[in-house]
């Protein structure tokens, strides 16, 4: 009469007891102990399972060579020192820190943006400086003018209008976002 | 049935010298040395980031979903570096909070699958494919290498917590007693979730591992 132990380990069991011999306290352990027929199909499962396991291995090493180990390596060192510090308010992407500008150059900068600004005003007011007709425009023009003259507060209106819909104060929705938004007096 | 091979060995003793490490680490931040603290970190990742990239490379089957995830884990862990318990086993700390990384990031995938056209997958070949283009392999690796991407592929198709327990064992050749610290679980049911999943892969792949 066959008892439990002297049944062949099925396949799972198997492999159970291949990848955790601490499993093996059961009948299927003890029936492996003294069985060759099934230390043999051990033996052979756990070469298959080691043979896996290195083409598993040898797939991810492939996939991640040392240089992109380094690179890795880096980057989370970089992401744990970022940490430490405090955040740089809107910093542009792309642009890295490259130390304090001469304060020469810094007064140039503003300078030349400052120059560029009142330019660009006057240009945009050059079109309207003369309002009586449209450039190459006959005597028999007024209707154009008058057109013309008619827009200007249009725009105001309009720009008014955006204003107005963007406020923080008449738009609740609009509050939290302005809450979280640094404003120029709070960066140091 | 007693296996020991020198992988577990390694393994242990990595496991042995980062929980050393860890430990330091958390003492240098509490005394307030962040700078050398976070210089010795960085033996800390390197003691286990080939074995955080394999894991998270299976788990993900993609390279670059990988890559983040275990920087994701490396980050988390520095940022949780104060309440590491030195009494614990760092390698089960570090492989739960590895494993929830990779698992944020299947999540944010499936999330971002959502809006994007499937324009020919992630743009990486099967890990496969990628070692084989390595170079010429002797046919034993390449049919074990075979045998992987079915297996893979199966793997893959497991429930969550039997998928979890299989790479951790089979790939990582951790005990069920790591493992259970590591995933908040018994050993038993450890054990369960592997029995399980060996039985569903024999049934994916039609015969033995």
């Amino acid at each position: 009469m066959r008892t439990l132990f002297d049944r062949h380990v099925d396949d799972t069991t198997l492999q159970i007891l291949v990848l955790d011999p601490g499993a093996g306290a059961g009948a299927a352990a003890t029936h492996l102990h003294g069985c060759a027929r099934c230390q043999a199909r051990a033996a052979e499962a756990r070469r298959r399972l080691d043979a896996t396991r290195a083409a598993a291995a040898a797939a991810a090493d492939a996939a991640f060579p040392a240089a992109d180990l380094d690179r890795q390596r880096r980057a989370i060192l970089s992401r744990i020192l970022r940490g430490h510090r405090p955040a740089r308010v809107l910093a542009f992407p792309g642009h890295e820190a490259s130390g304090a500008q001469p304060r020469a150059d810094r007064r140039w900068l503003a300078a030349a943006a400052a120059a560029g600004l009142v330019l660009g005003a006057l240009a945009g007011q050059l079109p309207h400086l003369d309002t009586s007709r449209p450039p190459g425009a006959g005597p028999d023009a007024p209707a154009v003018v008058s057109a013309r003259a008619d827009t200007r507060p249009l725009e105001d209106t309009l720009l008014s209008e955006v204003d107005a819909a963007l406020d923080p104060a008449t738009r609740p929705e609009l509050r939290a976002l302005d809450a979280l938004t640094p404003v120029h007096y709070e960066i140091r | 049935m007693s296996r020991t091979p020198p992988t577990i060995e390694r393994t242990v003793a990595a496991g042995t010298e980062a929980s050393a490490i860890a430990a330091e680490v958390k003492r240098l931040l509490e005394s307030g040395d962040r700078d050398t603290a976070a210089e010795l970190f960085g033996d800390l990742v390197s003691v286990w980031q080939r074995r955080a990239v394999r894991l998270a490379y299976h788990y993900l089957a993609n390279a670059a979903d990988a890559d983040d995830a275990v920087q994701d884990a490396f980050v988390k862990l520095y940022g949780n570096m104060t309440s590491y318990r030195a009494d614990l086993p760092f390698d089960a700390w570090f492989t739960r909070i590895l494993v929830n990384a990779c698992l944020d990031r299947a999540k944010a995938r499936t999330r971002a699958r959502r809006w994007l056209v499937a324009a020919g997958e992630d743009g990486h070949g099967g890990a496969l494919d990628h070692a084989v283009a390595e170079g010429p392999s002797p046919e034993r690796q390449l049919l074990a290498a075979a045998k992987w991407q079915q297996l893979s592929a199966a793997v893959r198709a497991l429930p969550t917590r039997q998928r979890d327990v299989f790479l951790l064992t089979h790939l990582d050749e951790q005990a069920p007693h790591d493992i259970a610290m590591s995933l908040g679980m018994s050993p038993a049911t450890v054990r369960v979730h592997l029995f399980r999943a060996l039985r569903k892969l024999r049934t994916a792949l039609g015969g033995p591992l």
